[in-house]
């Protein structure tokens, strides 16, 4: 009985000692990243981490994979819990500010930098050069075949080819009956795919044309052409890095590290990374590593 | 000098169900009082308010001269040995540990507390290596001896049983009984017995207590109970229906006939003889085994104090039927 | 066949990112453990006290425990935020139960003529909360104990979901990249983990079951 009684308080010295020790984690000079649970976000605020650690003596502490994505970092960040984060200026301007689509990229790039500033105290740094939006893919031999480059071609030749995406995308008014709208589809057959087994379903010809994202890793495997949205029916989805101001006012020198991604990946080259991380399983972080080296933006020493 | 008081107590368990009801008793200092009566009739829960596990609704109830809300129910139960009949010892301490349980919630240490069960264990009956058994491992009659054991270990004045060998065989029952007679002349205590045994409460009790719904018919002396019953409740109770009781109990000396002239005297020497102490069985086997209309009775040096036959036993059993109610 | 060899290779691999996570994981669900059996005895043993909380507060825990995990991990997002300390509220919240539960049960179980011999002998309450019933409530207490503990760990491996540590991060890693070879490799070092202290756990209530009831077998 007294056995139990000391454990009890061995116990209890332990916890106040254990919840000491968690709540002194906080060093002096630390910021935290932040990503959504996708490939491409993981690839991306590796390459955030690894550019402060190497300019700068900030601790970066990582919290990669945040379920819920936008909508449970968002508010994080409003807290003060996260500090960085790679988003996309649709989703940031659709889906976090609810506004109207803007159609010009560099419009609504503008204009989501503007009110974030205004609304959320959060600054968008320059854009990296890629846009991951929507797309309507087709194998590469298919477009050559029927010489498809833009949307306007295939609803052209749209009514001998099938056409397969996953249930929501049939559901959503800016995802199938937008397009349709838009672009006057009218496929000879539709189908309802499971979203992990979309390229396997056009890698054997179950069906001619998916909907993917723009720099899916998997594009490249298959072979598929991503075709061009001449009307800008999908809203652009640019990315770029987000910073509260706070943390900015904190350390000024993140600015400059960070925005040396500046223009500096492009879509292929998003897609090659992506494909490494989920085709050749590599890990992230080396990904990261040897993109920014080949790059020349981790330079040891210069800041 | 009296040692616990009952006056007036009263007790209900639904608004106009008493259980006791108008109880006036007096224990005195070393009686064994044996409480027996039919079910229902409120003995266990008297011997309850006695230690506070019960708390009286009516009346005043006195222990050692002190109100019972005038005393620390916790000093209260330490101060009195407590048996049940299922004897609730701890299945997780040993035999030693149980023993010495009211020592250790006393904060007495394990050295003193080891020694006084040591001591008790032997008085129960039973060898020391048991000290370091557990209840598991004992038989029923074992476990009783060490429940009273427990009972005893914080020396307390007052010790309460409430059918402490119901559960135990007829053969242990007996052994148990004859040591707790033992025990109770060796040490100063005043015990409270429950029992719905009638051979018991008679083979025990220097006072025993009848009771019926919830009052006491008649306490007395087992004599009183069976040859001066107050009422036709108490002498149903003892009488003739417990012939058995009677017969195994009563001395012998209660029915045997005088004998006074010298050549009774010499007639009745010649006879086999019984001590005046032997029940009245023991007589009526003993008239069997002899093939003889009667024996002698003597006392502890030798003396013919009467003779005994069946006549006698005839004679004592209509004066149970024709009582002079007192 | 190369799949399990994939997984065997990744932990070669990475063995320093995977010893990262078990540690993690370990600390987190041992802090969350820690709270759990402090406060879950706690209020098993009010309760025994006091009985006409006792239902209520068993059917507010059991309700607690029919919501789905990720479910309450997604809710508690937006309440306590992202990380370590949300994920052990989560763990806290959710292990309480079978604490709360066993330890209520136990007691109450105790033999009430057991219970009625120490009070009769003078045992204050505490006396009798100590010496005797909690002892022999004990295997009952441990059994529960087990059950949580095997829960917890478990369910840690969900915690990542709201950004905390711990294998679960492999495992979300894979589901989120998918890279189901590194899913594998989170998920079955969770039921290693699991198992090897299921098992530890299993020898020490045989141990105090032996003690108390004189048996191995409940």
């Amino acid at each position: 009985m007294r056995k139990m009684v000391k454990k009890f308080s061995v116990g209890l010295l332990l916890l106040v000692l254990i919840f000491s020790l968690v709540g002194c984690t906080q060093s002096d000079k630390q910021v935290v990243v932040a990503s959504k649970p996708h490939t491409e976000q993981y690839i991306l605020a590796e390459m955030i981490s690894q550019l402060i650690e190497a300019h700068t003596d900030i601790k970066v502490v990582r919290n990669l994979g945040i379920g819920g994505g936008t909508s449970n970092i968002h508010p994080a960040m409003l807290k003060g819990e996260i500090d960085i984060y790679p988003e996309y200026t649709g989703t940031g301007w659709l889906f976090m500010l609810k506004r109207e689509l803007i159609n010009d990229p560099n419009e609504l790039y503008k204009a989501v930098k503007e009110e974030y500033q205004k609304e959320y105290n959060i600054t968008w740094l320059d854009l990296y050069g890629f846009n991951d939006t929507y797309a309507l893919a087709v194998k590469k031999t298919l477009a050559e075949e029927l010489n498809l480059e833009t949307y306007s071609d295939l609803a052209g030749k749209s009514n001998q080819l099938t056409f397969g995406a996953e249930y929501d995308f049939y559901e959503r008014e800016d995802g199938f009956p937008g397009l349709v709208n838009t672009y006057g589809f009218d496929f000879k057959d539709t189908k309802e795919l499971d979203i992990g087994l979309k390229y396997q379903a056009i890698a054997t010809d179950q069906v001619d044309v998916i909907n993917a994202f723009s720099t899916d890793g998997l594009l490249q495997k298959h072979d598929l052409k991503v075709l061009v949205d001449e009307k800008n029916f999908f809203p652009a989805y640019h990315a770029a890095t987000l910073v509260r101001n706070e943390t900015l006012e904190k350390y000024p020198e993140l600015k400059e590290v960070l925005n040396k991604l500046s223009g500096k990946i492009s879509e292929e080259e998003m897609t090659q990374l992506n494909y490494y991380v989920e085709n050749d399983k590599k890990d992230p972080k080396d990904v990261a590593k040897e993109f920014l080296e080949g790059k020349g933006l981790l330079g040891y020493g210069n800041n | 000098m009296e040692i616990i008081r009952f006056e007036e107590v009263e007790k209900y368990y639904d608004t106009d169900k008493p259980v006791i009801r108008n109880l006036n008793l007096t224990i005195k200092q070393g009686e064994f009082v044996t409480l027996i009566g039919p079910s229902g009739c409120g003995k266990t829960t008297l011997l309850k308010l006695i230690n506070g596990l019960i708390k009286a609704d009516k009346g005043k109830i006195y222990v050692q001269n002190k109100e019972i809300n005038q005393w620390d129910p916790i000093e209260l139960r330490r101060n009195i040995g407590y048996v049940i009949q299922q004897i609730g010892l701890f299945p997780h301490l040993t035999v030693a540990d149980n023993i010495s349980y009211v020592l250790d919630i006393k904060n007495e240490n394990k050295d003193s507390r080891l020694k006084k069960a040591e001591e008790l264990i032997s008085l129960v009956g039973l060898d020391e290596s048991y000290l370091h058994r557990y209840p598991r491992e004992l038989s029923g009659g074992q476990k009783q001896r060490i429940g009273v054991a427990r009972a005893l270990a914080a020396d307390p004045e007052i010790i309460l049983m409430d059918e402490p060998f119901g559960a135990v065989d007829e053969i242990s029952r007996k052994t148990l009984q004859d040591e707790l007679l033992r025990i109770f002349s060796e040490l100063n205590k005043t015990i409270v017995f429950v029992t719905h045994d009638i051979e018991e409460a008679i083979k025990l009790g220097t006072k025993v207590i009848l009771m019926n719904k919830g009052h006491i018919e008649q306490a007395g002396t087992k004599e009183e109970m069976i040859f001066e019953p107050r009422n036709s409740f108490v002498k149903d109770f003892f009488g003739t229906k417990n012939f058995m009781a009677y017969l195994n109990v009563v001395n012998i000396k209660k029915v045997c006939s005088m004998v006074y002239s010298k050549e009774e005297i010499e007639d009745v020497s010649k006879l086999p003889a019984l001590n005046e102490s032997a029940a009245i069985m023991e007589g009526i086997k003993c008239l069997f085994d002899y093939g003889l209309d009667s024996i002698a009775i003597k006392d502890d040096k030798n003396r013919i104090v009467g003779k005994f036959s069946l006549k006698n036993l005839k004679q004592g059993i209509e004066t149970q039927r024709n009582p002079d109610f007192r | 066949m190369t799949f399990i060899k994939g997984v065997i290779n990744l932990y070669f691999d990475r063995y320093d990112f995977f010893l990262k996570l078990i540690l993690e994981h370990i600390l987190l669900s041992f802090i969350a453990i820690l709270f759990i059996t402090v406060i879950g005895i706690t209020i098993g043993i009010y309760i025994t006290r006091n009985r006409s909380i006792a239902n209520l507060v068993i059917s507010v825990v059991n309700f607690i425990y029919t919501i789905p995990s990720i479910a309450l991990f997604g809710v508690l997002i937006t309440i306590t935020g992202i990380g370590n300390k949300s994920a052990i509220v989560a763990l806290v919240i959710y292990g309480l139960l079978p604490i709360i539960r066993n330890t209520y049960v136990g007691i109450n179980e105790v033999d009430e003529l057991i219970v009625e011999s120490a009070i009769g002998m003078g045992s204050t309450d505490r006396q009798l909360l100590l010496k005797v019933q909690l002892p022999i409530a004990l295997p009952v207490i441990i059994a529960g104990f087990r059950t949580m503990v095997i829960m917890t760990i478990a369910l840690c491996g969900i915690a990542s979901f709201i950004g905390a540590g711990g294998l679960g991060v492999a495992i979300w890693r894979g589901i989120s990249t998918n890279f189901p070879e590194m899913t594998v490799a989170g998920s079955l070092l969770v039921a290693l983990l699991a198992i090897i202290t299921d098992l530890s756990l299993g020898v020490l209530e045989k141990k105090v079951r032996k003690k108390i009831l004189g048996s191995e077998v409940s």
